[in-house]
C-alpha cells in the first residue's frame, strides 16, 4: 500500500498536463477507489490469516502445556509412588538377606563350636594314645597278665613241692613195715618164751603157780602185741597204698598243669596282641576324625567368611535405598515449572559421600560394574 | 579371668561371628548395635579391647571412638576399627581418634585372634 503510493501521485501529475481536469478527477476516483478496494482485501486477507496463525499458536500452545502437565504429574507420581515403592521393596529384600544371613551363621557357629569340642575330645584321645598314655596301659595289663601266669606257675611248683614229700614218706613205709615185722617177730618169741615159763611153772607144781600165771599173763600180752604188729603191718600198707595213689593222681595231673599253664601264657599274648591291635585302629580313627574335623572346621571358617559379605551387600542397598529415597523427597517437594529444585549434582554429590567401599567409587565413576569379591582381613596396625 | 571385649556394629550377623571367635578363645564379649548403644554399655563397665564398626546409625566408629577417648577409664583401652571401609583417609581419620588397628571386612577369624591377642594387655 505505501509502496504504491508514489506511482499513482506521478500518474496524476502526467495526466493534469495532458487531459482535462475531470478525467484526471475520475481516473484519479477510480484510482483511488481500486486502491481503496484492493486495500480492504488485502486487510481482510491479512487479518484471515493472523486469526489462523494465531489459532494454530494458541493450539500449540495449549498441547505444550497440556504435555507438560501430563509430565509433571508423571514426574509427581514416580516420586510420590513409584520411587518409595523401590525403596521398601530394597529395604525388604535387604532386610530378609540379613536376617537369613544371621540365622545361617548362627548355625555355623554352632557347627564350629560342635566342631570345636569334639577335635578338642579327639585330639586328647589321639594324644593319649600316642602320647604313651595307651602303651603305660598296655603294658601294665601285660604285667598283671604276667604276673597271674607267674603265681599259676609257683603253685605248680609248690604242688611238685608237696608231691616231692610225699613221695619221700614212701620211705617211711618200708621202715614202718619192718618195725610192725619186728614187733610181729618179738610177740612171737615173747610168746615162746612165756610157753616154756609155763612148762617150767607145771613143773615147779604147787610153788610154779604163780609164775604160771604171769607166763599166762605174758603169753597173752605177747598175743596182743602180735595182733598189734599185724594191724600196723595193715595200716601201713593202706597208708603206703593211699600215699600211691595220690603220688600217681599227682603226676597225672602235672601234665594237664604244665598245658594249662601253657595254654594261659599262650591266650595272654593273644589278648595283648588283640588289645594292641585295637588300640591301634583307635588311634588311626582318632588321627582320621581330627584331620577330618580340621578340615570340616576351616571350611566353616571360610563359610562365615562368605556370609559376612551380607554387610557389603546390605550397606550398598543401604546406600541406594537411602539415595532413592532422597531423590523422591525432592522430585515431591518440587514445585516449579521447569523442575529446577531437582538438583541432580547435588543428589550424586550426597550419594557418593556416603561410600564407605571401593566397587561402590568404581561404580560410581561410571566403570564397569563390579562383580568380584573384595580381598578378606587386610589388617593395618597403627 | 576372662578378659572383656566390647564389639560394636549395626550388622547382627557380624556380631555374631566376633561374638563366636572370640568366645571359642575363651573371651567375654559385650554386643552393642551403634555407637550410643555401645556409650551406654560402657558405663562403668571394665572392658580390656574395643572392637567397632565404623558406618553406624546414631553415632558412627569415628565418633563413637572420640567419645571413649575423652573418658579417662578407657584413654588407654585398645580399639580396633573393624569396617568394610578401606579408604586412606578414612583409616588416618581411626588412626587420628586412637584406634590401634584397622581391620577390612570379612575378616578370617584366625585373625581377629590374632590381632586381638596382640593388642589385649596379658
Amino acid at each position: 500500500m505505501s509502496a504504491g503510493a508514489p506511482a499513482v501521485a506521478g500518474g496524476l501529475a502526467c495526466l493534469s498536463l495532458v487531459r482535462p481536469l475531470w478525467l484526471a478527477m475520475l481516473v484519479t476516483a477510480v484510482i483511488v477507489a481500486f486502491a481503496a478496494a484492493a486495500a480492504a482485501w488485502l486487510a481482510r486477507r491479512a487479518a484471515r490469516r493472523s486469526d489462523s496463525s494465531k489459532r494454530q499458536v494458541d493450539a500449540q500452545q495449549q498441547a505444550v502445556l497440556a504435555a507438560a502437565e501430563r509430565r509433571a504429574e508423571q514426574w509427581r507420581l514416580l516420586g510420590s509412588e513409584l520411587m518409595p515403592i523401590w525403596s521398601r521393596h530394597i529395604e525388604t529384600a535387604r532386610g530378609q538377606a540379613e536376617a537369613a544371613v544371621t540365622e545361617l551363621t548362627g548355625q555355623f557357629a554352632g557347627i564350629a563350636a560342635q566342631l570345636t569340642r569334639t577335635s578338642e575330645m579327639s585330639g586328647a584321645v589321639a594324644a593319649q594314645m600316642e602320647g604313651g598314655g595307651m602303651g603305660s596301659v598296655f603294658a601294665e595289663a601285660e604285667a598283671s597278665l604276667q604276673g597271674v601266669v607267674r603265681a599259676l606257675a609257683a603253685a605248680v611248683q609248690d604242688k611238685d613241692g608237696l608231691m616231692s614229700q610225699v613221695t619221700d614218706l614212701l620211705g617211711f613205709i618200708d621202715e614202718l613195715n619192718r618195725m610192725a615185722r619186728d614187733v610181729a617177730t618179738v610177740a612171737e618169741q615173747t610168746n615162746l618164751l612165756a610157753l616154756n615159763a609155763a612148762i617150767e611153772a607145771a613143773r615147779a607144781g604147787e610153788q610154779g603157780r604163780g609164775f604160771s600165771v604171769v607166763a599166762d599173763e605174758v603169753r597173752q600180752l605177747s598175743r596182743l602185741s602180735g595182733e598189734t604188729g599185724r594191724r600196723i603191718g595193715q595200716k601201713v600198707g593202706h597208708i603206703s597204698q593211699a600215699i600211691s595213689n595220690a603220688v600217681e593222681a599227682a603226676q597225672a595231673s602235672r601234665g594237664r598243669d604244665d598245658e594249662a599253664l601253657a595254654a594261659a601264657e599262650a591266650t595272654i599274648r593273644r589278648v595283648l596282641c588283640d588289645f594292641q591291635r585295637l588300640a591301634g585302629s583307635l588311634s588311626d580313627a582318632a588321627a582320621e576324625l581330627g584331620q577330618s574335623n580340621s578340615a570340616i572346621h576351616a571350611q566353616v571358617n571360610d563359610a562365615l567368611v562368605e556370609l559376612q559379605f551380607q554387610d557389603r551387600t546390605s550397606q550398598i542397598l543401604s546406600h541406594v535405598r537411602d539415595s532413592i529415597g532422597a531423590a523422591a523427597q525432592r522430585i515431591c517437594a518440587d514445585d516449579t515449572a521447569d523442575g529446577t529444585a531437582l538438583d541432580i549434582a547435588a543428589l550424586l554429590a550426597e550419594l557418593e559421600r556416603t561410600y564407605a567401599m571401593v566397587e561402590e567409587r568404581h561404580n560410581h565413576l561410571r566403570q564397569e560394574a563390579t562383580k568380584g569379591k573384595a580381598a578378606a582381613g587386610e589388617v593395618t596396625f597403627f | 579371668m576372662a578378659k572383656t571385649v566390647l564389639v560394636v556394629d549395626d550388622s547382627a550377623s557380624i556380631r555374631q561371628v566376633v561374638a563366636i571367635t572370640l568366645k571359642g578363645a575363651g573371651f567375654d564379649v559385650i554386643e552393642a548395635v551403634d555407637g550410643r548403644d555401645a556409650l551406654s554399655k560402657l558405663s562403668g563397665q571394665r572392658v580390656h579391647l574395643i572392637i567397632s564398626d565404623v558406618n553406624m546409625p546414631n553415632m558412627d566408629g569415628i565418633s563413637f571412638l572420640k567419645e571413649v577417648k575423652a573418658r579417662a577409664e578407657y584413654k588407654f583401652t585398645p580399639v580396633i576399627m573393624l569396617t568394610t571401609e578401606s579408604a586412606e583417609d578414612k583409616k588416618m581419620a581411626g588412626q587420628a581418634a586412637g584406634a590401634k588397628a584397622w581391620m577390612v571386612k570379612p575378616f578370617q577369624p584366625a585373625q581377629m585372634l590374632a590381632a586381638v591377642n596382640k593388642l589385649v594387655m596379658p
